[in-house]
C-alpha cells in the first residue's frame, strides 16, 4: 500500500524561512469557516504539538477510470515555537499528475496568509528503488493557536478501480471526512475491514464517511504493544460501473476471484520454467526426491541466493519480473523471489500459486470488497500432495483448505525463516490465493505455541577436580530460531563472545568447554552446545531451570495503558539432569498450573543419584487488555515460582 | 553531504567569501610526514574482469576481522581543478563472503543540481567465473529533493549476480560546477580495505588544506605532488564496534580536505577571532551583575577567590539556567539586554561581567563537545567549539592558575561539565589565543550517596524497597539530564523498570550546584519461600544500585572511556522477614585495582542485615592494554555483589 494522503509535522527549517515566505491573502472558502470557529489554544504547555482540526479528502470517480483526489488539511498549532512550520505532504508517483499544492496560515489575530515557500518534492526511501515521492508544502511562523491550511489536487491513474483510505495522521483528529463521488449508475463497494466503522451519507452519487475525535496515532511500537497503526481506522472501496461502461486501461474487480483474475492476467507465465529455470532446479533436487525435499531445497536456494531487494518503479510495483531474470541476476523483492520460487518448483513437479498477502498491517481483507491495497507482500502457498507426509516440521506452515486439501506456505523472502515454519508477522493473516477456480481469501495458521518454541536439554555433574562440567543443548524453532539464525549470520564471533561473557558472569571462574552451532537442523531448528566448567555453585545449589524466565517475553505493567500483545504463541520446555543429588536432598514440589491462554508445567524425578528436572511453559494466548492484566500477572508469578526451584549438590 | 563554496558560513553568520590568490597550490598538511613527488596522479581504471589468485584465496577468517567483505581497493581521484569545474572519479572493488556483506554491490550516486554522470561501470564476477554487468542505462534515478529547477538526485541499483564467494567491482566519472568547501573522508570503516588512494587536486585560485585523523600505527602514505595531494593506505582493519568506545573521531581513520576563508595563517585566525571574542563580551555591570556585587560586598569575603565562588554561587541562587525549573528565582528575560549572546551564554556574561568587576582576570573559554570531537587549532572553524566556559583568576597571574566554570551548567564553582573537561580549549583574550587545559574531574566531585530500606514478605513472594539517592557534581548532572522534564510516569520507570516490580514513590529535584535528589519506593515479586523452607537466602542489589559497564569477554581494540570518574555509596537495611532471623553475617569484600575501588561489609543489626557498599570508578580512559585487567575488576565487584544473605526461620535458628 502506497502511502496516501497527507502527513505534517513541526519543524525548523531554516532553509524555509530566509526570505518572505508569505503575503497577505484570503482564505480560500473551505478554511474560512475553519479560521473563524478555531477553539481558542491556552498558553499552558501541550503534550503535543498541534492537533487536526480537518482532514478531507475528496475522491472523484472519472468515467474513463482515473481518479480526482482533492485533499485537504487544517491543523492548529498547540505550543508557541516561532521557528515552527507545518508541512503537508502528498505522494505521488508515475501515474500521479499533481494539479494544486497549495498552503496558507490564519494567525491567532485572524490575519490570513498564503504561503509563498516553493513546493519541495523529497523521495520517499532513498534506500528503495522506487519512484514514490512525496511533494511538500509549508507553512512558515507558526504562533501558538495559528491554523495552517493545506490543500492538495491529482489526478491518479490507477491499475484497478479501488481505493484504500487510512484515516490517519500523528495528531489528535477533529474531523476526518472522505468523500466519494461516482459517475451516474456505477456502484460503490465498501467495507471497514478491520474493526466495525460508520456508513456512509449520501447526496446524489456522493458518499461520505466522517469520524469526528479520533485520537492521534503513535510514531513508535510500544513494548509487547500492537503495531502503532493497528488501531488505525482503513476503509476499502471498489467502484463498478454498469455493464458495456467499463473503461479502458483499468481493470474492473467488483471480488476476490476478479481480483485475481487480474494479477493471473498481470503475472502472465513469468513463473514459467523455463530451460534455464529447469537446470537449477535439476541441480537443486534430483527427480526423485521426495514431496518435502524438493520443495525445501527450492525454498532455501531462493531464500539464501536470492538477495532481497525493493525495486518498485512503475508497474515494476505490482507486477513480478520473469523468473530466468532474477535467477540471472540474484536479486529480487518479495514477488519477484515467490516468482522464481514458483518456477523452480514447477521444474520439480511441484504446483504452486502466489498468495497476496499484507506483511505488516493486520486486518486489511474485507472478506467482500476486493482491493489490491490490502497487500504489500507475496508468499508462495504450495499444495500438499494427498499422498506427500511433508512431517510434523512443516506443520506451522500449513493451512486446512475449505476443500479438505492443504497448502503448505513458503515466504522465501524472509532470510532466516525455515521452509515450513511461518513468520510470525504472516500469522494469522488473511490473503488471497491466486489459484484460477480455486482463488479466493486464506486465513494462515496462528495461536500454535509450538510453532515458536525454545527447548533446552541440560546437565550438572561434578567434574574431577572438584568442579562443576555444565553442559547446555538449546534447540529453537520458529521466530525464537529466525532471531538466533539473523544475530549467528551477522557475527559469529561476537555471538561467542556474547556466550563466553555470559558465562563468566554468571559462574565463578568458568571456563568454556565447548561452543557448536547448527544454524539450521533438518527440522529447521536452530542448535546451540554450549559446555562449560566452573567452580562449585553459589552456597552449593544448583537452580534448575535458571535461564527460562529470561525468555518469557515481559513488560512493566505499572501505569500502562496499551494492552499487552504478544507477536506470536510460543512455549518453554527444559530438561534438567542434576548429578550428585543426596536422596535426603528434598526437592521441590512439581507444579501444574493453567490459566486462560497459558500452561506452566514442573516435574522432578529422581534416578538415583540423579534428578531429573522437567518444566514446560505454554503461552497460545496472544492479546491482554489492561483489564486482563491480573490474569498475566498472575501467569508471569506462576513461572516465576514454578522456576525458582533449585537442589543442593555435593 | 559535504557543505557547498556557496552556502552561509556557521562561524560568522557572513556569506562566505573565498579569496583567490595569485599563487596557486597551498596545501598544509599537519600530522602525517608528506613525500614530494613531481606528479603523484593516480590512473583509475575497471579491475579485472576475473578473479585473481589473490583474491580467490580471501576467504572468512573471523578471528582476524575478516568475517563478510574485503574491500579491495577503494580508489578516489577529486580534481577541483578541472577547468572551471571539478569531477569526481571513483573506483569500488571488494569479494564478497557472506549475504550479509551483499549491500556492498548497492550503488548509489549522489549527483547535485550541478552535477552529472560522464562514465560508468560495473560487474561483477561469480566464483564460477562467469561475469555480469550493470550498464549505465539501468541505474536508476530518482530524486532527493526538488526545489523548482534545483534537483539532487540519485543514480541507483544494485549490481546483479552477487553470491558469497563474488568480486564486485564498480567505477564512474561525475563533473560538477561547483567545488565543495569542506570534506570529511572516512578512511576506514565497517570491513578491513587491502588498498585505498584518494587524490586530492584543489581548485587553483583558493588557499586550501587537508589533514588527517588517526593514522597512527596504520599503513598509510601521503605523497605531496605539485598539485595535488595523493593519500595512500594499505591493510586498513575494520572499524570494530565495542561497548564504552571512543566516538567516531577517536576510533578511525579519516581526512579532511578544506578550503580556507581568508589568507591569514592558523594563529592570525584565532587571534582575530579571540579579539572578538573577547571585545563582545566587555560590558558595563547591569542591574543583575549589581545585585550580585552588592551580594558579595555584604558578604565577609575578602580575597578575590573566596568573592568569586560568593558571586557564583549568588548567581546560582537567583538565576535560573536555561531549561531549569525556574521556581522563584529570575529567568533569563530579566537579565540585562546589555548581556551579549553572541559566543556565550547569558550566565556567563554575567559572570564575566561580576568577576571582572571584582578586580578579578576573567575571559571565555571555549571547548570542544569531546563526544564528537576535540579542537584542532589546524581547523579553521569556530564549529569546532561549540561550549563556553569562563577562565577567572587573580590578576596577573599565570593560565595554568585559572579556574574554569561553567555558570549555566549548575555545577559547583570550579567543575564543568564532563564532555568539555580533560580537553584543550581556546582561551580567548583581547591580545591572543591560546590552548588551556580544561581540568578533568576528580572522582571525589562526582558522589552518590544512597540509603535503602528493604523489607520482605516471603510469603507473598514480594520485596519492597524504598531509597533516597543524592547525586552531586558529575553525577548529579547526568541524573538531572536523565530526569529532568520526565512525566511521572517516566520516572517511575527509572525508579525500576523492570516488569516485576511497581513504583509507588519517585520524587525528584534538583538543588543547587547541581545536587541531585532522587527517592523511590517499588515493590518488587520475588520468589516465595515455602512453609517447609527453614532457610531463606537473597541478594541485595537491585535497582538502587547502578548497574555496571557492559565490558564482555574477549580482545579489546579500543581504549575503555567512562564519561567521567566517580565514587559511589550505598548503605542498605535489608529486614528478615517475618518469622525469620538472620544468620552470621558472611564475609565483606574488598577489591582493589589500578583503575577503582571497592568495598562491601554485612553486619547484623537487631532485625537483619546492613550492608555498606563503596564503589570508586577512578579513571576516565583505560588503553586495551589494561582491558583484562579492568574487566576483571567489574567482574569481582560483579560477584561480590551477587552474595546473598541467609535468614533462618526462627526457632530453627542455633
Amino acid at each position: 500500500v502506497r502511502a496516501r494522503g497527507l502527513g505534517f509535522a513541526l519543524a525548523a527549517a531554516a532553509i524555509l524561512t530566509t526570505a518572505t515566505v508569505t503575503r497577505a491573502a484570503r482564505l480560500p472558502d473551505w478554511a474560512e469557516p475553519i479560521a473563524l470557529d478555531a477553539p481558542e489554544v491556552g498558553s499552558g504547555e501541550s503534550e503535543r504539538d498541534w492537533r487536526v482540526l480537518l482532514d478531507d479528502t475528496e475522491v472523484v470517480v472519472r468515467p474513463d477510470g482515473r481518479l480526482t483526489v482533492r485533499h485537504r488539511l487544517a491543523v492548529q498549532a498547540l505550543r508557541e515555537h516561532p521557528s515552527s512550520i507545518a508541512v503537508g505532504a502528498f505522494a505521488i508517483d508515475a501515474a500521479t499528475e499533481i494539479r494544486r499544492a497549495k498552503a496558507w496560515h490564519s494567525s491567532p489575530a485572524g490575519a490570513a496568509r498564503k504561503s509563498r515557500v516553493p513546493a519541495i518534492e523529497v523521495g520517499i526511501d532513498p534506500g528503495v528503488l522506487t519512484d514514490v515521492r512525496a511533494r511538500l508544502v509549508s507553512v512558515p511562523g507558526l504562533e501558538l493557536g495559528s491554523v495552517a491550511f493545506v490543500e492538495f489536487e491529482a489526478v491518479e491513474s490507477p491499475e484497478t478501480l479501488t481505493y484504500t483510505h487510512s484515516f490517519r495522521e500523528q495528531g489528535p483528529m477533529g474531523l476526518a471526512r472522505l468523500a466519494v463521488e461516482m459517475p451516474q449508475g456505477w456502484e460503490l463497494r465498501w467495507d471497514w475491514p478491520d474493526a466495525p466503522g460508520p456508513g456512509p451519507t449520501r447526496e446524489g452519487t456522493t458518499a461520505v464517511w466522517e469520524l469526528r475525535d479520533a485520537e492521534a496515532v503513535s510514531e513508535d511500537d510500544a513494548p509487547l504493544g500492537a503495531p502503532a497503526d493497528s488501531d488505525v481506522p482503513l476503509l476499502v472501496l471498489a467502484f463498478v460501473p454498469p455493464a458495456g461502461a467499463e473503461p479502458d486501461g483499468v481493470a474492473v474487480v467488483p471480488n476476490w476471484p476478479a481480483l485475481a483474475a487480474w494479477y493471473e492476467e498481470l503475472n502472465g507465465d513469468r513463473h514459467a520454467a523455463t530451460p534455464e529455470v529447469a537446470a537449477a532446479a535439476a541441480r537443486l533436487a534430483p527427480g526423485d526426491t521426495a514431496f518435502a525435499d524438493r520443495v525445501g531445497a527450492a525454498g532455501r536456494y531462493v531464500r539464501d541466493r536470492i538477495r532481497y531487494v525493493a525495486r518498485e518503479i512503475g508497474i515494476g510495483a505490482i507486477q513480478p519480473r520473469p523468473a530466468p531474470q532474477v535467477l540471472e541476476e540474484k536479486l529480487g523483492d518479495c514477488k519477484d523471489k515467490a516468482t522464481l520460487l514458483r518456477a523452480l518448483l514447477a521444474a520439480l513437479d511441484v504446483e504452486s500459486y502466489p498468495i497476496l498477502i499484507h506483511a505488516t498491517r493486520e486486518h486489511t481483507v474485507s472478506p467482500e470488497v476486493p482491493a489490491p491495497g490490502a497487500f504489500n507482500h507475496m508468499v508462495v502457498g504450495i499444495p500438499v500432495p494427498p499422498d506427500a507426509e511433508p512431517g510434523p516440521a512443516f506443520a506451522p506452515a500449513t493451512v486446512a483448505l475449505e476443500d479438505g486439501g492443504h497448502l503448505l506456505v513458503v515466504d522465501p523472502t524472509d532470510e532466516w525463516a525455515s521452509v515450513g515454519s511461518l513468520p510470525a508477522y504472516l500469522a494469522g493473516k488473511r490473503g488471497l490465493l491466486v489459484a484460477g477456480e480455486r482463488s479466493g481469501i486464506v486465513t494462515l495458521p496462528d495461536g500454535d505455541p509450538r510453532a515458536h518454541r525454545i527447548e533446552r536439554a541440560r546437565t550438572t555433574r561434578a567434574g574431577a577436580d572438584g568442579t562443576l562440567v555444565l553442559e547446555l543443548r538449546t534447540m529453537r524453532f520458529g521466530e525464537p530460531a529466525e532471531t538466533a539464525r539473523q544475530a549467528w549470520r551477522r557475527s559469529a564471533a561476537a555471538r561467542r563472545q556474547e556466550v563466553e561473557t555470559a558465562l563468566v558472569r554468571g559462574w565463578p571462574g568458568a571456563v568454556l568447554l565447548r561452543h557448536d552451532v547448527e544454524e539450521e537442523a533438518p527440522g529447521g531448528e536452530f542448535v546451540e552446545m554450549v559446555a562449560w566448567s566452573a567452580s562449585r555453585s553459589l552456597q552449593g545449589t544448583v537452580a534448575l531451570f535458571p535461564d527460562l524466565l529470561d525468555d518469557v517475553p515481559r513488560v512493566r505493567l505499572d501505569g500502562r495503558e496499551l494492552p499487552v500483545v504478544h507477536p506470536w504463541a510460543w512455549s518453554l520446555s527444559t530438561e534438567h539432569r542434576v548429578e550428585g543429588v543426596d536422596r535426603s536432598v528434598a526437592l521441590p514440589s512439581p507444579v501444574e498450573t493453567e490459566g486462560e491462554g497459558w500452561r506452566v508445567a514442573t516435574r522432578y524425578e529422581r534416578e538415583g543419584a540423579v534428578v531429573v528436572a522437567r518444566c514446560e511453559v505454554e503461552l497460545s494466548r496472544r492479546r491482554f487488555d489492561p483489564a486482563e492484566f491480573d490474569e498475566l500477572r498472575g501467569f508471569w508469578t506462576t513461572v516465576r515460582r514454578a522456576v525458582s526451584g533449585s537442589v543442593a549438590v555435593d | 553531504m559535504a557543505d557547498y563554496m556557496k552556502i552561509r558560513s556557521a562561524d560568522t553568520g557572513d556569506d562566505m567569501t573565498i579569496r583567490r590568490f595569485p599563487t596557486l597550490f597551498c596545501a598544509l598538511l599537519v600530522g602525517v610526514a608528506a613525500a614530494w613527488a613531481a606528479s603523484n596522479k593516480v590512473r583509475i581504471d575497471p579491475g579485472p574482469e576475473a578473479i585473481t589468485d589473490e583474491e580467490r584465496a580471501i576467504v572468512a577468517d573471523p578471528a582476524s576481522g575478516i568475517e563478510h567483505a574485503v574491500i579491495l581497493v577503494d580508489e578516489t581521484q577529486q580534481n577541483d581543478a578541472y577547468g572551471a569545474a571539478s569531477e569526481l572519479q571513483r573506483h569500488l572493488r571488494a569479494k564478497i563472503l557472506s549475504n550479509e556483506a551483499r549491500e556492498l554491490a548497492d550503488v548509489q550516486i549522489l549527483l547535485a543540481p550541478d552535477e552529472k554522470l560522464t562514465g560508468w561501470w560495473g560487474f561483477v564476477v561469480q566464483p564460477g567465473g562467469q561475469v555480469l554487468h550493470l550498464e549505465e542505462r539501468e541505474l536508476v534515478e530518482q530524486s532527493i529533493v526538488r526545489v523548482g529547477r534545483y534537483e539532487f538526485r540519485s543514480l541507483a541499483a544494485p549490481l546483479p549476480g552477487v553470491v558469497p564467494g563474488s568480486v564486485i567491482d564498480y567505477g564512474y566519472t561525475s563533473k560538477g560546477e561547483y567545488i565543495h568547501a569542506w570534506r570529511s573522508v572516512r578512511l576506514q570503516r565497517q570491513w578491513p580495505v587491502r588498498r585505498l588512494a584518494y587524490r586530492w587536486k584543489p581548485s587553483g585560485g583558493y588557499l586550501s588544506a587537508y589533514r588527517v585523523y588517526r593514522h597512527e600505527g596504520l599503513d598509510v602514505e601521503l605523497t605531496r605532488g605539485r598539485d595535488a595531494v595523493l593519500l595512500v593506505a594499505r591493510d586498513l582493519p575494520g572499524v570494530v564496534e565495542e561497548p564504552q568506545m571512543p566516538p567516531d573521531y577517536e576510533t578511525r581513520a579519516s581526512m579532511t580536505l578544506y578550503y580556507m576563508r581568508g589568507g591569514e595563517g592558523f594563529k592570525e585566525f584565532w587571534k582575530e577571532h579571540a579579539a572578538r571574542i573577547d571585545r563582545r563580551s566587555r560590558h558595563e555591570p547591569g542591574d543583575m551583575a549589581s545585585k550580585a556585587l552588592a551580594a558579595v560586598a555584604e558578604s565577609e569575603e575578602t580575597t578575590i577567590g573566596e568573592k568569586l565562588r560568593a558571586a557564583y554561587d549568588w548567581i546560582g541562587r537567583h538565576v535560573a539556567r536555561p531549561g531549569s525549573d525556574v521556581g522563584t528565582m529570575e529567568t533569563l528575560r530579566q537579565l540585562d539586554a546589555s548581556v551579549a549572546m553572541h559566543f556565550s551564554d547569558p550566565l556567563d556574561d554575567l559572570f564575566l561581567e561580576v568577576a571582572r568587576a571584582l578586580g578579578a582576570e576573567a575571559h571565555l573559554v571555549l571547548a570542544p563537545d569531546r563526544r564528537e570531537r576535540l579542537w584542532d587549532p589546524d581547523l579553521k572553524t569556530l564549529e569546532q567549539l561549540p561550549v563556553s566556559l569562563v577562565a577567572v583568576r587573580e590578576p596577573g597571574a599565570p593560565d595554568d592558575a585559572a579556574i574554569i566554570v561553567d555558570p549555566s551548567s549548575g555545577l559547583p564553582f570550579g567543575q564543568v561539565p564532563w564532555w568539555s573537561s580533560g580537553v584543550r580549549a581556546l582561551l580567548a583574550t583581547k591580545d591572543d589565543a591560546r590552548p588551556i587545559l580544561v581540568p578533568p574531574p576528580e572522582p571525589a566531585d562526582s558522589t552518590t550517596r544512597t540509603e535503602v530500606g528493604i523489607d520482605l514478605d516471603v510469603e507473598r513472594g514480594e520485596l519492597t524497597a524504598d531509597w533516597e539517592s543524592i547525586a552531586a557534581g558529575q553525577a548529579g548532572l547526568t541524573m538531572a539530564q536523565q530526569l529532568g522534564g520526565r512525566s511521572e510516569d517516566e520516572r517511575r520507570s527509572f525508579c525500576a523498570e523492570g516488569p516485576d516490580s511497581r513504583t509507588f514513590r519517585a520524587d525528584f529535584d534538583v538543588g543547587l550546584s547541581m545536587l541531585t535528589r532522587l527517592r523511590c519506593g517499588v515493590e518488587i515479586e520475588t520468589a516465595p519461600a515455602g512453609s517447609n523452607v527453614g532457610r531463606y537466602a537473597v541478594g541485595w542489589t537491585g535497582p538502587w544500585i547502578a548497574s555496571l559497564p557492559d565490558l564482555p569477554v574477549g580482545e579489546r581494540v579500543h581504549p575503555v572511556l567512562f564519561s567521567f570518574p566517580q565514587v559511589e555509596f550505598s548503605d542498605i537495611e535489608l529486614r528478615a522477614p517475618e518469622g525469620f532471623v538472620p544468620e552470621t553475617p558472611p564475609e565483606g569484600r574488598t577489591v582493589d585495582g589500578r583503575f577503582g575501588k571497592y568495598k562491601v561489609q554485612f553486619s547484623r543489626t537487631e532485625d537483619g542485615y546492613r550492608i555498606e557498599r563503596a564503589l570508586g570508578q577512578l579513571v576516565v580512559v583505560v588503553p586495551p592494554s589494561e582491558y583484562e585487567a579492568l574487566r576483571a575488576f567489574f567482574d569481582d565487584v560483579r560477584q561480590a555483589d551477587a552474595t546473598q544473605l541467609t535468614f533462618v526461620r526462627r526457632g530453627l535458628a542455633p
